[in-house]
């Protein structure tokens, strides 16, 4: 007998003595790596989930804490198609030309805003603007007609800011810009639309944190329903599937606790570790549930199932590590991260399907056979209740 | 349920009864998958190709591109690094030959493809100096200071200036790099002077390159420590070696519907040979 089939032996013979124990320390572990998952961040820098040592990222670094902000926040106004006649047709209009002069001054006056540039500077001091006076200066001036589209449609203002890789800082800035545009009055007929990377990382962090709450209950759903049709029980469904949960809190609470983010590359990570780590309750309960048909009692079932099951998902799940692992070699930190989480993931499926497994299956069955004895007493005691009263 | 449990006997006959059959039908998708696989290209990412096309957000930033010309942007940073001390090597980016430098590599840049549009604070200080450049330091330092506009291009300590390039949309990365370093490498640069490209958009294209790389290495020590693994647990060669053919397989065919759908290998998919061999076989 192998060394590994010995101690899954030890271990079977553990899980019959102490099954209540054991969920208990399972649940205090669940409960204390549980707390990490509140703290589990998000990343929608791309740059950030490169390699920073690469000459080019060490520069941009030192260009953005030099000259300030590299991320620009791009305001577009736009010329909307309107029936309507007190709308503006043509975007060089003085009343958008007034409007971008008071929106820039009051985003100027923001302290986390590093610098604001439109076609507003080329009209300041000037009490009064006219349309001829618009296309007067823009005719002399090439830069300023250079944020005027051809059809004068639209004009652009850039709004740069250092809002690095900080998520809330995003959010912010966004906030701030979408703010000081309430206070401008409207302009008849003129769209303003919010773009450019800041914007669009604060919708990658929405939909990063929806696609990976939607990905991961849809993943579970079907699973669990897949689970209830395999085992044609719900409870034999749950007893497959509450490892594979423990599993899944386990790798998402240290993510937050060792700081793994949650990336376009490991918002897909909840779904990914329960597709590949169901499968290891199943082969347990099969095999247990195999030799307790057979006649077999708990102890000696469970002498079966856990050391060749075991031995044979431990297998599997150490080359799904190390193959998993290799990934930390990446240059990527992005690549890095998810190799990291994913062989949590799969360590953490394994161990709670080796360990917490049997003993839930062996709880269930025990709480099955009291709760059967104790109806059967009722039972027994309501038809003798009822010879008795000779109905 | 009973009719997987029906299939998977039959198809189990099947293999025993006709296994060269069965085995010819494998090779005959290996090769098809194996002309795919040679069409993978990698590529590189950005937040646009993140995001769904019909976000408000998405569809202003291609309207800009339509009505711009593009809205990503390149720079280059021109930094002092004087070699020898009291040489006559610039000291300050506002120098007239540092200025002067700049004006001809921002010309130089404006002629590449894909570039629309090249500031400087050369640019500025011939927009301001009736299109004339400064001959000395004291001009361009009385030109520069208390304009906030230099500000985006000249460090406050004098040590870095930079130069913006607008691209156009659709821009080919991979050239647009090699021109620029081209014209950087041929334009002499003057003594004590730092000329690097930069930007989150040429960064990419540079982090694309390391992606073939990355996955070779990646999967030679996923491969390795699968091998040691199977070899320890099944401690037969054979039976070691034989899950490897189902990982080589399926990593062949896996490539091969990549390339014939036409999805390129990206950051984020990079790891995706790792993932397939520690995944299932």
């Amino acid at each position: 007998m192998g060394f590994l089939e010995s101690a899954l032996e030890g271990i079977a013979r553990f899980q019959k003595k102490f099954a209540l124990p054991i969920i208990i320390f399972v649940i205090v572990i669940t409960v204390f790596l549980g707390i990490g998952i509140k703290d589990i961040s998000l990343q929608t820098d791309l740059s950030k989930e490169m390699p920073q040592d690469l000459p080019i990222f060490k520069l941009n670094d030192k260009i953005s804490d030099t000259f300030g902000g590299q991320d620009t926040v791009i305001l577009l106004f736009q010329i909307e198609d309107s029936l309507d006649k007190r709308s503006i047709t043509d975007i060089r209009h003085p009343y958008v030309i007034q409007s971008l002069i008071v929106l820039e001054d009051l985003l100027n006056k923001e302290s986390s805003i590093d610098s604001v540039t439109s076609a507003a500077s080329s009209f300041r001091g000037k009490y009064f603007i006219t349309t001829d006076h618009v296309r007067s200066i823009l005719e002399s001036k090439p830069a300023a007609q250079a944020f005027f589209s051809k059809d004068y449609k639209a004009t652009l203002m850039y709004i740069r800011a250092d809002v690095g890789s900080s998520e809330a800082k995003i959010k912010s800035l966004a906030k701030l810009v979408k703010d000081n545009l309430n206070t401008v009055p409207g302009i008849p007929g003129v769209k303003i639309t919010i773009t450019g990377n800041p914007p669009m990382r604060a919708v990658i962090g929405t939909l990063l944190s929806h696609d990976a709450f939607y990905t991961l209950s849809l993943a579970a759903l079907i699973i669990l329903l897949l689970l209830f049709v395999m085992e044609k029980s719900i409870t034999k469904g749950f007893l497959v599937f509450a490892p594979l949960l423990i599993g899944l809190i386990w790798t998402l609470g240290t993510m937050g606790w060792i700081g793994i983010p949650l990336s376009i590359a490991t918002a897909g990570l909840g779904a990914m570790v329960l597709g590949l780590g169901v499968e290891y309750g199943v082969f347990m309960l099969a095999r247990y549930k195999e030799e307790r048909d057979k006649g077999n009692n708990q102890e000696q079932s469970l002498l079966v199932a856990v050391p060749s099951v075991g031995g044979a998902i431990f297998g599997s799940g150490t080359t799904t590590i190390v193959g998993f692992l290799a990934l930390t070699l990446s240059t990527l930190p992005m690549m890095q991260k998810l190799g990291l989480s994913l062989a949590l993931g799969i360590t953490f499926t394994l161990i709670s399907a080796i360990f917490f497994a049997p003993a839930i299956i062996l709880l269930e069955e025990d709480f099955e056979f009291w709760y059967t004895h104790h109806k059967h007493k009722q039972i027994v005691a309501k038809k003798e209740n009822h010879l008795r009263n000779e109905r | 349920m009973i009719k997987l449990k029906n299939l998977i006997p039959a198809y189990s006959r099947i293999v025993s009864n006709h296994p060269y059959i069965v085995l010819a039908i494998a090779l005959l998708i290996t090769g098809l998958a194996l002309v795919g696989s040679s069409k993978v290209q990698t590529e590189s990412m950005n937040y646009k190709d993140m995001l769904p096309d019909d976000l408000e957000v998405i569809t202003a930033l291609d309207y800009i591109n339509d009505q711009y010309g593009g809205s990503d942007s390149a720079t280059i940073a021109i930094e002092l690094l004087p070699n020898y001390k009291n040489s006559d090597e610039p000291r300050d980016v506002r120098d007239p030959k540092v200025i002067a430098y700049v004006n001809i590599l921002s010309e130089m840049l404006l002629h590449v493809d894909d570039v629309t549009r090249v500031t400087s604070a050369s640019t500025l200080l011939k927009t301001m100096n009736e299109d004339i450049l400064p001959k000395d330091i004291n001009t361009v330092a009385n030109l520069t200071n208390d304009n906030g506009l230099f500000d985006n291009y000249i460090s406050k300590d004098y040590s870095m200036t930079l130069i913006r390039i607008s691209l156009s949309e659709d821009f080919n990365e991979d050239e647009i790099i090699v021109d620029m370093n081209k014209i950087i490498e041929e334009l002499p640069v003057p003594p004590g002077l730092k000329v690097s490209l930069a930007g989150q958009t040429l960064a990419m294209p540079i982090v694309k390159e390391l992606l073939g790389p990355d996955m070779a290495r990646t999967s030679r020590v996923s491969l390795i420590g699968i091998v040691v693994i199977l070899l320890l647990l099944f401690r037969s060669v054979r039976f070691g070696l034989t899950p490897l053919v189902t990982i080589g397989v399926g990593v062949i065919w896996a490539f091969g519907f990549i390339g014939l759908i036409g999805m390129g290998m990206n950051s984020a998919t990079s790891g995706v040979i790792s993932m397939i061999m520690g995944g299932r076989y």
